[in-house]
Order: structure tokens, then C-alpha cells, then sequence
């Protein structure tokens, strides 16, 4: 399998010299579901940051689908799919229009956009709101709304930044099976969460950062071997701290 | 209540200029980005305070120090009255931390006292300006008693007051009434624009005197004054006959008027932003066929739409074009015909025509929906840097809503202008050609000044295209100084307006492709 994702020697200085990430390599393969684990401040959402190309960074390499972020950036986000933590979306217009801009920009074909809205809306219980102002929806519709714009491009890489906050039961049902189904079509998922149930469940490998510094990286089986995900992670920030 | 209303009233000064970034931020770039706004910021004051006291000074020494205190009270007014009126509803109602602060345990009158306040403070600070310098020049060259400088000083904080007060009413007035429609942004911003014309025009009216008033200034001062502001004729008695009576009622009726907005605002708080944030909702949507359009068009039409969603950043932007179009049809269908013989007799139709290129230019230099567009994007950037689409993309669209705003009100302007206006076949291919030079400076240099300056961290939009928006405040110094500038090289120089005129639009244009070009060269990042 292919990597989809390459980060190289990733590091990013705040000024006052603070490395907010230091040094993390890592990869993310093709059919991969990688989760990406850390307390606040570890540096998860300045390394997804990077990856997706809307923050700068000073050192290091990071490719998508062998194309660099630095260096090619359009060509790279045209492969990317990403969701932050909060996904403020444009209140003054409506979700129909945002989901048809967000095509416009990804460049689906226009006889594609319907049947593509039309799937993944209706998974959500979206449909119905979509003529409505996106400022009417509440916190967690946003989020559907920003999965269904991202979904509509069929990214090679998907990046989510704690994807499951603010989703009711059954649409984060849903998010797990189309995960799975964007995976198994060949794509890769990168994402960070605090739900370690779910990254135990979901996840084909794991990455645990502490203070910017990569601790543990590998399958699921391999970091957690017979314990839970909770156990492992918690044991090994405590050693990191110890040290 | 007081303090709970000292915190909230805290917490938005930190916000205001920036002041708690400058003090607590560990990113170097940050500090000096702050460090170089408080910059420009006292450079502006000072530049005012400068003009304000020659000004002052000129008057002193020509016999009319007795009018300067009136005078800076009724410009101090009338600023205030202008300036206030757009921050109406976007400093007091709809704010985004409105939830958040509404959950505290503290009572709406707190909240709508603190908020009232800043925006008090904001005038404060305009009002100083205005009538600081010129209360010292008045003192200097008048000695007036003691009595008469307390006045005086009472008049610096109480002068915003009842036009700040006016203009949150009218801006409160047309929030209420706007709620009740389903297109309220457009309602809002159409109702917005008629007041602004209307205070603007009001003021034109109350400072334009003819030839037997400018050769009173005291009397006619007073005259004016009394017609159309009452309460300053209260001040002016009271410092000109050490009327304690005339000042006391000035101070109350300034002292009420604000509790009075406070008290019935604070009263209906819950309603009116209950009213602004709810929305019109149907959950009926059908899937229909979607049209595609490239990344530009599709960054285009979503920047219409911010446009025309947000009330204070259309009437701020584009106020300047909806002006010329106003002066414009006044000049063809209520300009009377006796005035433009008057005109001919005295000699000034050929300084007209010359100048017309440049005048159109001015009102072209006060429309720039570019200023702010960034920083309108807030904590949507994510999306704008995430799209798979070069900078420059983004930046064109911009631009190019602003062009879109001003070339066709421009052209039709300056063809109404034409018909009444007789001019040569090169005067009318300069009145098109030079303000659609100044029209891509302004679209450019906003952007450009707004790459250097971003405001995203803003709570309401009115932090975002006025209060302490760097951004448009030095676009709009920059496109005053392009267009100001010819301008009075002309009226000095009138045997050479023409080299002038071309000279000067040929640097701008040059400018315009420099800044363009290093725009282009800027990428987008969070």
C-alpha cells in the first residue's frame, strides 16, 4: 500500500524559541484509519495543521500522496479533505450553497454534486435544512454539514481534528461506517481524538504525542497489546513526565 | 451591578485596540503588528490634533476666537452623530459573546451600560481631539473667568453624549423594525443607508452658510447651531454669558437622554436579540439540479453574499459611491438651472470641468469593501486556506466585488454628471478613466493593507470594519492622501492641473501594479 501521507523531521517553533512540535516523522497508508492521540497542547492540531497546508511550518518534509505540502500546495489540499475541531462555517449563506461552493472549489463535476449531496446528507438527516442559513443550525448540524462538504470531493486523505465532538449517537454511527467505507475505497484517515474507546475501536494504528515529541507509533495491537488504549496512553504519559 | 459592569466593561477594553495582545502575546510578529497599529494610530491623532489646532489658531487670529468653542462642540456632534450611527447595531445588539455573556449571573442593564460605555469611550477619544486644541487656542486668545473653563471641560465629556445617543436610537430603531422581515440584512442595510444620507445631508446643511453669514461667524454660528442642534445653543450661552443654569440643564438633559436609552435598551435586550438571532427556518429543502462555477466565481458570489449579509460592512464600504450617486441625480434633477448660470457668471465652470476627474476620484477613494474582507473571514479561514485554490484567487475575487461595487455606479454617475456639466471630448475620457485608476488603487491597497493587518479574533463585525480596524482606517488615510492631494495641487496650480491630474494617476497606477504584484506574492495561512 501506498503512503498517502509522509511527515518528515515535522517541526514547528512558536516564537520564544518553544517548539510546539519536535522532529515527528510518520506515515499513513492507503486503507489506513490512523489516530492520533495526546493531551491539550501536545501539538495534535499543529501538526494537522501543517499537513493540511493552512499553517506555515520552519523545518522538516510533509507529502501528500508524494507531493509537498510546502511546495505544492493546491495539489495537495485538491487530494485533502479536513475538518477542525470547531468547524465555524459561513452563517450568511445557506447549507445547499456551502456544499455547492465547496464543489465548486474541489472541481466535482456538476452532474456528480446531487447524487453525492444527496448520499451523504440523507445518511445524516441533513437534507431537509439544507436551504436553510447555515446561522440556524445548531452546533452539531455544522459539523454534518462541514462531513458532507468534505466528503464530496472523495479526498485521498481525510484529516479530522476531533470529528466526533458535538455529533448525536447516530450520525457518529454513520461518520465510523463512512470512514470505513472511504478507507476501504483506498483513501486514508488521519485524525485526532480524545475518545480513546473510539480510536481503539475504529483504528488500524495509533500515534501518541506528549509535548510535541512522538512517544508511541504503531498498530493498534502493538501499543496496546493486551491492555485498553486508556492504560497504555496513560501509563506513558506519566513515564514521559517522570522523565 | 457596578462591579460586574467594571469587568464586562474589562473584558471589551482588552479586545479594543489590542492593548492585552501588546502586553501578553509571546509572538514577536504579533507585538510588533500591535506595536506598529498604536503607531498609526497616534500618528492619526496627532496628524488631526495638528490640523484641528492650526485650524483654531487661524480662526483666534482672524477676530472669531468666540465661535471656537461652538464650532468644535457642533463638529464634535456631528462626527460623533455620523460615526456612531454604524456601530449602533453591531456594537449593542448581535454581538457573537452575547450567549456568553447573557448566561452570567448579571443583569442586562450591567451588560448594555458596559457596552454603551466603550462606545462613550470611543467618542471620548474623537471628541477630545476635536475640541481639546481648540478649547486651549479659545482659553489662550479669549481669557475667559474660570466658570467659563469648567464649562469648557464639562463640554469635552458631555458633548458625545446626545448624538451618540441619537444615532444608537435610530440604530436600535431600525434593528427592531428590520426583525420583523425575512430579508432583514437588505431592509436593514437599505434603511441604514436612507439615515446616513439623511445625518450626512444634515450636516451639510447645518454647516453651509452664504456670503452675509461667513462674514459673522459668531452670530451665524449661533444661528445654525440653534436651528439644528438646540442643545449646543445651551453650551454656547452658558460660556458666553457664564450662564450656570443654561449649563446645568446642557449636562442633565446629556445625563438623562443616555440613562433614559440605557434603561429602555436594557429593558428590551432579551427581545431584540432574540428578534436579530433568530432565523427563518423551514425544513422542507428538495434536492434540485446545483450550477457549477469556476473557483473564482464561486469565491466571487460568496463574497456578494458577505457583502449583502452584513449591514455595517456594506454601509461602511460602500457609503462613498452611494454618495456620489446621490450628489450626482441632485446635480441633474434638483439642481436648479439659475445656479449653474450663477456659476458660469462668476467664472467657475472651467475649474469645474478641470477638477471633475478628481472630485469623482475622491468619492471613488472612500469605497473599499477590501479593507475588511479578510478580516471578515474570522474563524471561517479555515476554509479559504484549506480550499485547494492559489492565494491570488482569493484575493481577485475580493478585488473584484469591490470593482463591481463602484465601476457601474461609478459610470452612470459620471455620465449624469456629464449631461449637466458641458466638457471636452478629453475631459470626458478623464472623468471615466481617472477614478477607474483610484477604483483599482483603493481595491488593491485595502487588501494589501489588510493581508498586513488581519482582524479575525473580532466578537462583532463592527470590530472588524471599524473599531480598531487598522485595516480600513489606513486604507481609507491612503485613498484621501491619492486623492486629496491632486486635488489641492490643482486648485494651487490651475494653469497645470492637467500634467497634475495625469501625472499623479500615472504614479497611482504604478503603485496600484507595485502592491498587486507583492499581494499576489502573499500566501494564505491561519
Amino acid at each position: 500500500m501506498n503512503n498517502v501521507l509522509e511527515i518528515k523531521n515535522y517541526s514547528k517553533v512558536y516564537s520564544g524559541n518553544k517548539k510546539a512540535v519536535d522532529s515527528l516523522n510518520l506515515i499513513v497508508k492507503a486503507g489506513e484509519i490512523h489516530a492520533f492521540i495526546g493531551h491539550n497542547g501536545a501539538g495534535k492540531t499543529t501538526t494537522i495543521r501543517a499537513v493540511v497546508g493552512i499553517m506555515d511550518f520552519d523545518e522538516g518534509e510533509i507529502l501528500v500522496n508524494g507531493h509537498s505540502v510546502k511546495g505544492e500546495p493546491v495539489k495537495c489540499k485538491s487530494m485533502t479533505a479536513y475538518i477542525p475541531d470547531n468547524p465555524d462555517l459561513y452563517d450568511y449563506i445557506t447549507g445547499i450553497q456551502y456544499l455547492n461552493y465547496m464543489c465548486d472549489m474541489f472541481l466535482v463535476p456538476a452532474k456528480e454534486r446531487v447524487s453525492r449531496i444527496q448520499k451523504y446528507a440523507d445518511v445524516l438527516k441533513l437534507t431537509d435544512s439544507l436551504g436553510n442559513l447555515i446561522s440556524s443550525y445548531s452546533h452539531g448540524m455544522k459539523q454534518k454539514l462541514a462531513l458532507v462538504g468534505a466528503f464530496m470531493h472523495s479526498p485521498h486523505l481525510f484529516v479530522l481534528d476531533e470529528p466526533f465532538v458535538g455529533l448525536d449517537p447516530e450520525a457518529s454511527f454513520h461518520l465510523k461506517k463512512m470512514m470505513r467505507e472511504l478507507c476501504d475505497a483506498g483513501a486514508a484517515i488521519f485524525f485526532s481524538t480524545h475518545v480513546l474507546e473510539v480510536a481503539e475501536k475504529l483504528c488500524d494504528k495509533v500515534t501518541i504525542i506528549n509535548n510535541g515529541k512522538l512517544i508511541e507509533s504503531g498498530t493498534m495491537e502493538e501499543i496496546k497489546g493486551s491492555h485498553s488504549l486508556e492504560d497504555v496512553f496513560m501509563e506513558v504519559v506519566e513515564n514521559e513526565r517522570q522523565v | 451591578m457596578k462591579g460586574k459592569y467594571k469587568y464586562l466593561l474589562r473584558m471589551q477594553l482588552y479586545n479594543l485596540f489590542g492593548i492585552n495582545r501588546l502586553i501578553h502575546s509571546c509572538d514577536k510578529q504579533e507585538k510588533q503588528r500591535s506595536a506598529i497599529v498604536a503607531a498609526l494610530g497616534l500618528a492619526a491623532i496627532a496628524i488631526l490634533a495638528i490640523y484641528i489646532t492650526k485650524f483654531s489658531n487661524s480662526m483666534a487670529k482672524a477676530g472669531l476666537g468666540k465661535a471656537l468653542p461652538t464650532l468644535m462642540v457642533v463638529i464634535c456632534s456631528l462626527t460623533t452623530l455620523t460615526l456612531t450611527f454604524v456601530k449602533s447595531t453591531g456594537a449593542l445588539i448581535g454581538l457573537k459573546d452575547y450567549d456568553m455573556v447573557m448566561s452570567m449571573p448579571v443583569n442586562t442593564l450591567s451588560i448594555v451600560t458596559s457596552r454603551v460605555t466603550l462606545l462613550y469611550l470611543i467618542n471620548l477619544i474623537i471628541g477630545f481631539i476635536a475640541m481639546l486644541p481648540s478649547s486651549i487656542i479659545y482659553i489662550m486668545y479669549e481669557c475667559p473667568p474660570i466658570c467659563s473653563c469648567l464649562f469648557l471641560v464639562g463640554a469635552l465629556f458631555l458633548a458625545p453624549i446626545i448624538p451618540m445617543i441619537i444615532s444608537l436610537s435610530l440604530g436600535v430603531l431600525i434593528v427592531a423594525v428590520s426583525s420583523r422581515s425575512r430579508h432583514k440584512n437588505i431592509f436593514s442595510l437599505v434603511l441604514s443607508t436612507a439615515a446616513v444620507l439623511m445625518i450626512v445631508f444634515a450636516s451639510a446643511k447645518t454647516l453651509s452658510m452664504d456670503e452675509a453669514q461667513i462674514t459673522n461667524l459668531g452670530v451665524a454660528m449661533a444661528e445654525t447651531v440653534n436651528k439644528f442642534y438646540p442643545p449646543a445653543i445651551l453650551f454656547t450661552n452658558a460660556l458666553l454669558h457664564n450662564d450656570w443654569v443654561c449649563f446645568v440643564i446642557f449636562a442633565a438633559v446629556s445625563l438623562l437622554s443616555g440613562i433614559a436609552f440605557v434603561t429602555i435598551v436594557s429593558h428590551y435586550y432579551k427581545t431584540l436579540n432574540t428578534a436579530v438571532f433568530s432565523q427563518y427556518e423551514k425544513k422542507d429543502y428538495k434536492m434540485g439540479a446545483l450550477k457549477a462555477s469556476s473557483p473564482f466565481m464561486a469565491l466571487y458570489k460568496k463574497e456578494f453574499h458577505r457583502l449583502s449579509s452584513c449591514t455595517i460592512y456594506a454601509l461602511n464600504s460602500c457609503i462613498g459611491i452611494v454618495l456620489l450617486f446621490v450628489v450626482a441625480s441632485f446635480t441633474v434633477f434638483f439642481m436648479p438651472p439659475t445656479l449653474w448660470q450663477q456659476v458660469e457668471v462668476m467664472g467657475n465652470m472651467s475649474a469645474i470641468q478641470n477638477i471633475m476627474p478628481i472630485a469623482l476620484a475622491i468619492f471613488v477613494s472612500m469605497a473599499s469593501t477590501t479593507a475588511a474582507s479578510l478580516s471578515l473571514e474570522g474563524k471561517n479561514r479555515w476554509i479559504m486556506c484549506s480550499v485547494p485554490t492559489q492565494a491570488r484567487t482569493v484575493y481577485n475575487s475580493k478585488i473584484a466585488v469591490n470593482l463591481s461595487v463602484i465601476l457601474p455606479v461609478l459610470y452612470v454617475s459620471t455620465i449624469l454628471i456629464r449631461i449637466v456639466i458641458p466638457c471636452s471630448l478629453m475631459q470626458t475620457i478623464l472623468m471615466f478613466l481617472i477614478p477607474t485608476v483610484y477604483a483599482f488603487f483603493i481595491s488593491v491597497l485595502g487588501i494589501y493593507l489588510n493581508i498586513k493587518f488581519p482582524k479575525y479574533d473580532w466578537t462583532s463585525e463592527y470590530y472588524a470594519v471599524k473599531g480598531g480596524a487598522i485595516s480600513v482606517l489606513a486604507t481609507a488615510l491612503g485613498g484621501m492622501a491619492g486623492s486629496l492631494t491632486p486635488l489641492y495641487l490643482c486648485i494651487i496650480f490651475p494653469h497645470y492641473h492637467m500634467i497634475i491630474m495625469l501625472g499623479i494617476t500615472c504614479l497611482i497606477l504604478l503603485a496600484t501594479l507595485v502592491i498587486y504584484h507583492k499581494v499576489c506574492q502573499t500566501q494564505l495561512y491561519v
